[in-house]
């Protein structure tokens, strides 16, 4: 192995480092104007009248669109092929408004300053509507309804077994109630789009985007256009975390590139970010779990209540994602999931790192904790009781869980953060003050979206000097997927990775891509890399052996070149495509449209101490073991990177990260000045260890761990304050004074 | 509109400004200086940080026109066309880099306290980074590349 199981900084690290890699806003096309947004400060009303008058006068602006100048095309902003049929309530611009952050209006301007002032004058009447922010009071039967037809987007229900007979039947039963918060993504790179509408009537499109084939979808709707005259460009992601994708200002920078035939660039603000976009979906989550008298869960339900705000999106994929997740992680013969998606005039909810597997599983792991600790029985121990084995099998869709090494991983995180002698000592380390504890949490994600198509394009040609060129649909977010792609394709084909150009493919390449969401970008962009690798390298070989004139079963690649087994006659790469080019009058490319067979089941045991310190309530994480299934590390130092990142992304869940809402929908804590995200002093010790067993599907047995590596990290760090201080406390965020509330009640 | 002069990575610039120019537009805009990033407009991410006369400050709340005179470095600044500066060299090396936004700003940071404090420790590097948001790396391997700059230094 050559690459694989080594380390590499991500391959353009000299790039950014240098401040040299150009992302969207980096780009200045000629004569290029500024896109502001005006959106709205009411969560719910009618547009009674809009007057732009004074913004037309401001010298310097060159278009203003409000509702009249949309198109009138309802569309859901997440589709993810061209025959979804989510909910689709959304327009580009409405003569309704529906959350505060929802767009008005658009301008325009030579520079986004005269933009950003032509917005502002922008006079415009709202007729206030009702506003309903609490989905549980909007699913109520005589709740205000947001569309006709009631608030309920979608109910799921799923389940194996007799759930409601095996609760009769159980030993004893633990009920709790668990509510997560509105979370920004917090990429540093906001959100931002160039757009440009040729007279040819192609819609071009520059933006950091994780899904360009899925913009075309929506872009071919509202504009019906052909996929053939749209354009997009994915450009360097500066993060995304599930940012990074649906429909959001694309549409607007294009009506305003169509009205004035010039680039137009629209950047959000870092408030914009954070309202007008979408958050991670706040739930609320009503669970309880039953036993047998030998500590075995005999039983499991779980009801979800997820806040979509007004517009669908992803909320109802993301329902049915964390519903399948539930019933992955513990051996339980009775299940029941029930997801209720609700519209509401909040910010709205969509697709964050974990895509609902942070919310089933925050529950699920607090919940299991309170059942042991009602049982008396060790956290650990009552896991290890009840969690799944590997190659066991997935109740809903009988298929093989895989490799699935949960076990393995509780045990390790287990020795590693000495987990049975600091329990032991925890009562004599107590202190007036400050209160320490433990906490573990297990969970699952998913790899891929089989068994639904998952498909991605690629494709490999020879140079006739030996390199390679290798050309993807999948979008690296930033977390090193194409240097982890470009290690797999150097390892098969012998060799160095810098001889392997990796190009990141646009929609005009046909060189389609499902999108780089569900954890797929190593599961399956990385097994498509690996199969057409494969491909090249005996296309090769038999070209090697006619131009050495041997059977090609006689031909090996060995030191980089195609030899003949104990034989000293040779063919390099370079000779390889010489000969194919003068002889066969032919280049080598190989192009593969591929669809990953199975759905893996990433598995991860996080353990956290915390110290809370009873007279001010601030939580101080101080230790962290996380223990990850990942099949095979690729490259260890990325996959630390993403643990990493992970854990302080999840202990800003736990901790203190969430949009307030007024009583009004206004968010109370807009930008990073009042929105807290985790910084260096937050970060604990951190000890990762990986469990490494090959996966039938992934390339060289690896499995994803972007998403997974999250999931455990808030219910290990709430668990680990209610052990601290004796509580039950279920939402997070867990701020300050929440935490005094509970030990001072 | 005013004329001011200033420093920029060493070469000398005259620039007519606006009064209410941020550092950061004429870095970005009127100079394409593109490496310094915008991330908040309001000086809480540390994305834009540049070095003012050896300090380490937020250009997207600073107004160029008080910055008359002043020798500004920007990550442009650091790196010649075939070597890196070490501080540089050290978040390659330790995997510090991920998706590369918050970099330009990290590596102005380290670099600003390195000058004052060759030797910091964990701690010093902690609070150095307190105006520095990063998303994807957990700073971990931020703090293992500043602590390894600072031993490289040791042999140069």
């Amino acid at each position: 192995m050559r690459y694989i199981g080594k380390s590499q900084p991500i391959f353009d690290a000299r790039e950014k480092v240098t401040g040299e890699m150009i992302y969207a806003d980096d780009l200045f096309f000629p004569n290029m104007l500024h896109g502001k947004i005006l959106t709205s400060p009411v969560a719910h009303a009618k547009i009674k009248h809009i007057d732009t008058m004074q913004a037309e006068k401001l010298p310097g602006v060159r278009a203003i669109l409000t509702y009249k100048d949309a198109p009138d095309v309802l569309y859901n902003r997440n589709m993810q092929w061209i025959n979804d049929l989510k909910p689709a309530t959304e327009r580009v611009l409405d003569k309704v408004v529906r959350y505060v952050g929802d767009r008005v209006a658009a301008v325009a301007a030579d520079t986004a300053e005269i933009a950003q002032k032509a917005i502002s004058l922008i006079k415009v009447e709202y007729e206030e509507l009702p506003a309903i922010f609490d989905p549980e009071a909007a699913l109520k039967e005589d709740a205000y309804s947001i569309y006709t037809g009631g608030n309920l987007i979608k109910e799921l229900n799923k389940a194996c077994g007799n759930v409601d007979q095996a609760f009769d039947e159980s030993y004893h039963v633990t009920q709790n109630t668990v509510s997560t918060s509105m979370i920004h993504h917090g990429a540093i790179e906001p959100h931002i789009c160039i757009a440009h509408a040729s007279r040819e009537g192609e819609i071009c499109i520059w933006e950091p985007q994780r899904a360009p084939f899925r913009t075309q979808i929506m872009l071919g709707k509202i504009f019906k256009t052909p996929y053939s005259k749209i354009h997009v460009h994915g450009t360097s992601m500066g993060g995304s975390f599930g940012s990074k994708e649906g429909l959001m200002i694309e549409a607007i920078a294009v009506l305003l590139a169509q009205k004035t035939g010039r680039y137009v660039k629209i950047r959000y603000d870092r408030n914009e970010s954070m309202i007008s976009t979408f958050t991670r979906h706040a739930m609320k989550l009503y669970g309880k779990i039953g036993v047998n008298g030998q500590g075995k869960i005999t039983a499991l339900d779980v009801k979800a209540i997820i806040n979509s705000g007004p517009y669908c999106g992803d909320t109802t994929n993301i329902q049915g994602s964390m519903c399948s997740k539930m019933f992955k992680l513990y051996k339980i013969p009775h299940m029941r999931f029930v997801g209720q998606s609700v519209y509401t005039n909040t910010q709205l909810g969509g697709a964050m790192r974990g895509y609902g597997s942070p919310a089933i599983f925050y529950a699920l792991e607090l919940l299991v904790n309170k059942t042991a600790k009602e049982l008396n029985m060790d956290p650990v121990a009552f896991r290890m009781n009840n969690l799944v084995a590997p190659y066991g099998i997935d109740p809903i869709n009988q298929l093989s869980l895989g490799n699935a090494r949960i076990k393995d991983c509780l045990q390790k995180g287990s020795e590693l953060f000495n987990w049975e002698e600091k329990r032991a000592r925890q009562s004599s380390i107590e202190t007036e003050r400050y209160a320490y504890g433990y906490g573990v949490a297990t969970a699952v994600h998913g790899n891929g979206v089989a068994p639904e198509p998952d498909i991605t394009v690629v494709s490999l040609a020879l140079n006739e000097d030996g390199s390679m060129l290798l050309r993807t649909g999948i979008s690296d977010h930033g977390a090193g997927t194409y240097t982890v792609l470009k290690q797999i394709a150097a390892d098969i084909l012998d060799m160095p990775m810098e001889h392997i150009a990796l190009i990141h493919t646009d929609t005009y390449s046909g060189l389609y891509d499902r999108g780089a969401g569900s954890s797929r970008n190593t599961w399956v962009g990385g097994a498509a890399v690996a199969e057409i690798a494969k491909r090249m390298k005996n296309s090769m070989t038999l070209i090697a052996a006619e131009a050495l004139q041997v059977s090609s079963e006689e031909i090996v690649l060995e030191d980089e070149v195609f030899k003949i087994k104990d034989n000293k006659a040779k063919i390099d790469k370079k000779g390889v495509a010489c000969y194919a080019y003068q002889e066969k009058r032919a280049k080598i490319i190989e192009t593969l449209s591929y669809d990953s067979p199975r759905n893996a089941g990433s598995y991860g045991a996080h353990f956290a101490g915390v110290q809370v310190d009873k007279l001010t309530g601030e939580v101080k994480v101080e230790e962290y073991v996380a223990v990850c299934d990942v099949g095979k590390a690729i490259n260890p130092m990325l996959l630390e990177g993403q643990i990493e990142g992970a854990i302080l992304m999840g202990l800003g869940m736990a901790l203190f990260e969430g949009l307030q809402l007024d009583e009004k929908g206004v968010p109370k804590n807009a930008g990073f000045k009042k929105y807290r995200m985790p910084k260096a002093s937050d970060m604990p010790k951190i000890m990762i260890h990986f469990v490494e067993a090959y996966e039938e599907g992934g390339p060289f047995g690896a499995k994803s761990i972007g998403e997974a590596a999250i999931i455990p990290v808030t219910p290990a760090i709430v668990n680990a304050v209610n052990d601290a201080l004796g509580t039950e406390l279920t939402e997070v965020p867990l701020l300050s004074d929440k935490i005094l509330k509970a030990i001072y009640k | 509109m005013k004329s001011i002069m200033m420093k920029i990575n060493g070469d000398q610039y005259t620039l007519e400004i606006q009064d209410n120019w941020t550092l950061l537009y004429v870095l970005r805009d009127v100079l394409h200086l593109t490496g310094t990033k915008y991330g908040c407009g309001t000086g809480d991410c540390g994305a834009c940080k540049v070095l003012i006369n050896g300090i380490a400050k937020n250009s997207c709340t600073l107004l160029a026109k008080n910055l008359e005179n002043h020798e500004i470095t920007t990550i442009e600044g650091l790196s010649q066309r075939d070597k890196l500066h070490p501080v540089q060299e050290a978040f390659i090396e330790a995997g510090a880099i991920q998706c590369g936004f918050c970099t330009p700003g990290m590596v102005i940071t380290a670099v600003a306290l390195l000058d004052q404090n060759p030797y910091p420790t964990e701690n010093e590097i902690v609070v150095a980074l307190e105006n520095n948001l990063c998303r994807c790396t957990g700073y971990k391997k931020i703090i293992d590349a500043i602590r390894l700059a600072s031993k490289k230094r040791d042999r140069r």
